[in-house]
C-alpha cells in the first residue's frame, strides 16, 4: 500500500520530490510512471508501511494524498515509443494541468482493493497534474463529510377537503376541511453511521376537535455498526406484504382520526436492535410505553353515536400505559421467496369497546363506550414469492389474549401487466382472500371476504397512479369500494384523491335506534358505514 | 529461382491466410467487440455519482429529477446499485436498490420512506419507464455481455471517430426490444450511440453519450446521455457529475437495511 503524494510530467522533478519526502518524513518512496489522458506522468508514491503517513505528509505541506495499492512487482507498462512522443517541456510541480483526470480515489475513501495502475491508455495530451492539489469535493451525500452533516429541515403542508354524500347518523356535517403540517429534521454524522431524525406532525380540522391533533411521528437516533443497527427513540415500523389489510403489522398504534383505512400510525417509543446475519435480519424491539388509539369525536366522520371515553380506558396490565412490550422479527429471502416470522408480546393495539351504562333509578339513562386493552401474544408470518409477473402474498397470525386464541390470514396475488396494450402504463390485478377464525364475533371486515383490485401506474413524468379495490363480504354480500389516486403538479405540489363507497347494504334509520338496529343485524356488517361515503381531495405543498 | 509452381503456391497461401483472417464470422466479431468493451470497463470497483435527469415532452416542457447513485462492481455477477431521489420533493428520500445479474432477472427493492415500507419490484418490469423518463429499467441496469447475442454490422465513422457498429439482441424475452444497434469507438470501446428497435421492429429510441472523461486512468464515463424517443418525440437527458471512484463501498452498503436508512 502506498500514498500518492503528487504527479509530475518531468521524471527528475518526481525523483527530486521523492527524495525530499523520503528525507523529511523518513519513509520509503518511489516514482512510478503511468500514461493517462493528461499524458505521461510520474507519480511520487510513499510507502504506507509506517502509520500515519498521511499526517506526516500534511505536515510537510502535501495535502490530499490518496492511497493506492500496487503490487511491488508491477512495472509501469510504458512503451518507449510513447515516451519519445512526449517532449519534456510540460509544467512542473504543483500546477494542476488541464485536468480531465479528476475524481481520483480520494484519501478518505480508502479500500484495500487494488487501484488499477499503471494505465495503458495512450493519450496525446500533455501536461502535468497534481491530484494532491485537488480538494475532495464536499458534496458526499452518502457518507463521510457531507452536506447532510449540517442537518436540514423540510416541511410540507397538506390542504384537505372531505366531502360526504350524506349527513352522518347523528346529523354530522357533510363538508370537512382540514390542514396538516409535517416537518422533518434530518442529520447524519460519523461518516453517516449516526443518524438523527425528528418528524413532528400537526393537523387542524375544521369540524372535529378530536381530529385536530399533533404527534411526534419520529424522534430517533440510529447507530449503524458492521453487524447491527441500534435504533432508539420514537419510530414507525411496518411489517407485512398484503394489500387489503395488515394483520402482522402490530408495532405502531393506528392514528384512527387521520384515516379510517388504518394506514396512518402514531409514533412508538422503542429501542430496536437490528442484527444482520448471513441468514437474515433479526429485529428485537423493546417498546416503551403504550399509545392509546384516538377516535373521531361526535362531530367527526365516520361518526359513532356513542361517546368513547378514552380517558377511562381499561388496561389488563397493572402497569397500564407504562407496560414495556416486546417484539422480535426475523426476515430473510431465499431467491424469489421473502418471508418474515414475528412475535409480539404486549398490550394489543386494538381495543375492545365495552358499553357502560349510567343509570338513573335503575333504568339505563345513557351509554358510553370504554376502550379495553388486553395483553396479547401474537405470532405472525408474512411472505411473498415472485414468479415472473406474479407476486404471491400471504400473511397469517395466531393471537391469544382477547378471548379465546384465534387465527386470521390474508392470502392473494398481484399480477402486473407491463406496458399493457402498447402503452407506457402498468396494470396490476389484485385478488386477496381475508379470513378470521372468530367468524361473526370478529371484526366487521375480514372474516370471510374477498378483495379485488386494479392498480394502474401511468409511468408518466407526473407519476400518476390509481388504485381501485372492492372488498366483498361473502356472507352479507355487502361491498366496500375504495379509490386512491395521486399525481404530481410541478416540482413541489402533489394532488391525491381518495374515495370510499359502501353498496348493497341495508337501510339505516337515522339516529341512535337505527344504529343499534344495524349493530344487532348479523347480515349488515357494513351498514354503519352506509352514510359515510366520501371523496377526499388533498393538495400537498412541499416547502 | 522461383518456379511457376512456387508462385502459385504463394498465391494459394495468400488466399488461405486471407480466408483465415476473415474466418471470424460477423457474430464472433460482434461478440469479441462486446467482450473487449466489457473488459475495458472493468476494475472501477465502486463509485458515487450525482445525476440530474431532465425530462422533456414533445412540446419541450421540462421536468427535473435530482438523484444520487452509488454502485459496486461485482466481478462474478452483475453490479449492485443504490439510487436515492432528492427531487421532486414528493419522492425525496425514495431509494431503489438493484442487484443486477448476468443471467436471469435483476432483483430490485423500492424504499418508500413516507410509508416506512420496502417493496420488492416484480422483476419482469424491465421494459417499463424509469420514473416516467425515456429510459427503461433495462437501459440503466448493468450491461453484461451475457444479456445479448451479437453481430458485427459494419465499421463507420461516427462524429469523427472510427467506430464499430454492432447489433445486439436481448436474450430475455421480456425485454422491450427486438434488437439494438450500438456504435462503439475503436480506440477506447466506449458506447457512443445506441438505436433501440421495439417489438414491432421499428426504431423506438436513440441514445447518444457525450463528454467522455477518463477516471482511474482507465474507465471512461460520459457526462451526458441523451435518450430521444422517435415515436413520442419525448426525450430525457442524464447529466452525470461529481463522479468518485474507489470510495470504499462494500456489500454492507447495498442491503435492505442500508436502503431503508438512506434519505
Amino acid at each position: 500500500m502506498y500514498w500518492s503524494a503528487g504527479s509530475y510530467s518531468k521524471q527528475d522533478s518526481a525523483h527530486r520530490e521523492a527524495a525530499r519526502i523520503a528525507d523529511a518524513i523518513n519513509a520509503e518512496t518511489r516514482v512510478q510512471a503511468a500514461l493517462t489522458k493528461a499524458g505521461l506522468i510520474h507519480r511520487v508514491l510513499v510507502s504506507a508501511s509506517q502509520p500515519d503517513v498521511k499526517s506526516a505528509l500534511e505536515n510537510i505541506g502535501i495535502k490530499g494524498a490518496w492511497r493506492v495499492r500496487i503490487e511491488t512487482s508491477a512495472q509501469p507498462v510504458v512503451d518507449n515509443s510513447e515516451l519519445a512522443k512526449i517532449p519534456d517541456d510540460a509544467p512542473s510541480h504543483g500546477q494542476p494541468g488541464q485536468l480531465e483526470v479528476t475524481q481520483y480515489s480520494l484519501e478518505n475513501a480508502v479500500t484495500g482493493r487494488s487501484t488499477p495502475l499503471p494505465a495503458t491508455n495512450t493519450m496525446t495530451a500533455k501536461s502535468s497534474y497534481n491530484p494532491a492539489s485537488l480538494s475532495p469535493d464536499n458534496s458526499n451525500f452518502f457518507s463521510g463529510p457531507s452536506v447532510q452533516n449540517k442537518g436540514r429541515w423540510r416541511s410540507d403542508i397538506g390542504f384537505e377537503h372531505r366531502a360526504f354524500q350524506n349527513p352522518g347518523l347523528l346529523n354530522t356535517e357533510k363538508n370537512h376541511p382540514s390542514v396538516s403540517l409535517q416537518s422533518e429534521y434530518y442529520r447524519t454524522w460519523n461518516d453517516g453511521d449516526d443518524i438523527f431524525a425528528f418528524v413532528p406532525f400537526v393537523r387542524f380540522d375544521g369540524q372535529d376537535k378530536r381530529r385536530s391533533h399533533a404527534d411526534i411521528r419520529e424522534l430517533t437516533w440510529v447507530h449503524v455498526a458492521d453487524s447491527y443497527e441500534l435504533r432508539s427513540g420514537i419510530r414507525k415500523v411496518f411489517w407485512g406484504v398484503t394489500e387489503s389489510q395488515h394483520l402482522v403489522d402490530v408495532i405502531n398504534q393506528t392514528d384512527a382520526v387521520e384515516n379510517p383505512d388504518g394506514e396512518e400510525k402514531l409514533g412508538q417509543p422503542m429501542i430496536n436492535l437490528s442484527w444482520l446475519r448471513s441468514w437474515g435480519v433479526v429485529d428485537i424491539y423493546w417498546l416503551m410505553g403504550f399509545r392509546e388509539r384516538n377516535f373521531s369525536g361526535r362531530q367527526g366522520r365516520p361518526g359513532f353515536p356513542f361517546q368513547i371515553e378514552t380517558d377511562d380506558a381499561v388496561y389488563e396490565s397493572s402497569a397500564g400505559q407504562y407496560r414495556g412490550d416486546f417484539a422480535i422479527r426475523w426476515v430473510h429471502s431465499i431467491g424469489d421467496l421473502e418471508f418474515g416470522l414475528s412475535h409480539f408480546s404486549g398490550t394489543g393495539r386494538e381495543p375492545t369497546l365495552v358499553p357502560r351504562f349510567t343509570r338513573a333509578n335503575g333504568i339505563p339513562e345513557s351509554v358510553v363506550l370504554i376502550p379495553h386493552y388486553n395483553i396479547i401474544e401474537q405470532t405472525g408470518i408474512d411472505s411473498q414469492y415472485f414468479l415472473g409477473d406474479w407476486t404471491f402474498k400471504a400473511e397469517a397470525i395466531s393471537r391469544g389474549g382477547q378471548g379465546i386464541r384465534y387465527e386470521a390470514a390474508t392470502v392473494g396475488f398481484e399480477k402486473t401487466l407491463v406496458g399493457i396494450a402498447g402503452s407506457r402504463g402498468d396494470l396490476g390485478l389484485i385478488a386477496e382472500y381475508l379470513y378470521d377464525g372468530r367468524g361473526a364475533s370478529g371484526p366487521a371486515l375480514g372474516q370471510d371476504d374477498i378483495a379485488l383490485g386494479v392498480r394502474y401506474s401511468f409511468n408518466d413524468a407526473a407519476a400518476t397512479t390509481a388504485l381501485l379495490v372492492t372488498l366483498i363480504d361473502r356472507e352479507s354480500h355487502e361491498y366496500l369500494t375504495t379509490l386512491e389516486a395521486s399525481s404530481r403538479l410541478g416540482e413541489r405540489l402533489k394532488i391525491t384523491i381518495e374515495a370510499s363507497l359502501v353498496s348493497n347494504t341495508r337501510r339505516v334509520t337515522p339516529g341512535l335506534l337505527g344504529f343499534l338496529e344495524v349493530l344487532s343485524d348479523p347480515h349488515a356488517d357494513l351498514a354503519f358505514l352506509r352514510n359515510e361515503d366520501f371523496i377526499k381531495l388533498e393538495l400537498i405543498w412541499y416547502l | 529461382m522461383i518456379g511457376k509452381n512456387n508462385v502459385l503456391s504463394l498465391c494459394f497461401i495468400c488466399i488461405v491466410v486471407a480466408t483465415m483472417a476473415s474466418a471470424e464470422t460477423a457474430d464472433e466479431k460482434g461478440l469479441a467487440i462486446a467482450i473487449e468493451a466489457d473488459l475495458r470497463d472493468q476494475g472501477w470497483i465502486d463509485n458515487m455519482v450525482e445525476l440530474q435527469m431532465i425530462l422533456r415532452n414533445a412540446k419541450g416542457n421540462e421536468s427535473k429529477r435530482q438523484l444520487r447513485l452509488r454502485s459496486l462492481e461485482v466481478p462474478e455477477d452483475g453490479d449492485k446499485s443504490l439510487t436515492i431521489f432528492d427531487t421532486p420533493r414528493d419522492i425525496k428520500g425514495t431509494g431503489l436498490l438493484t442487484f443486477s445479474h448476468k443471467q436471469g432477472d435483476d432483483d430490485q427493492w423500492l424504499n418508500l420512506p413516507a410509508l416506512k415500507r420496502v417493496k420488492r419490484i416484480a422483476s419482469k418490469n424491465k421494459s417499463g419507464p424509469f420514473v416516467g423518463s425515456e429510459f427503461a429499467f433495462e437501459d440503466l441496469s448493468s450491461q453484461e455481455v451475457e444479456k445479448y447475442t451479437y453481430q458485427w454490422l459494419r465499421d463507420e465513422n461516427y462524429e469523427g471517430q472510427a467506430a464499430y457498429v454492432i447489433e445486439r439482441r436481448p436474450i430475455d424475452r421480456n425485454s422491450g426490444y427486438t434488437r439494438q444497434e450500438v456504435w462503439i469507438d475503436k480506440e477506447h470501446y466506449r458506447l457512443l450511440k445506441v438505436d433501440y428497435y421495439d417489438r414491432k421492429q421499428s426504431l423506438l429510441k436513440t441514445l447518444k453519450s457525450s463528454g467522455f472523461k477518463l477516471y482511474l486512468d482507465k474507465i471512461w464515463r460520459p457526462e451526458k446521455m441523451s435518450m430521444y424517443n422517435h415515436q413520442t418525440r419525448k426525450s430525457t437527458d442524464l447529466l452525470w457529475r461529481e463522479y468518485r471512484f474507489n470510495t470504499g463501498l462494500t456489500d454492507k452498503d447495498f442491503t435492505r437495511n442500508s436502503l431503508q436508512r438512506a434519505r
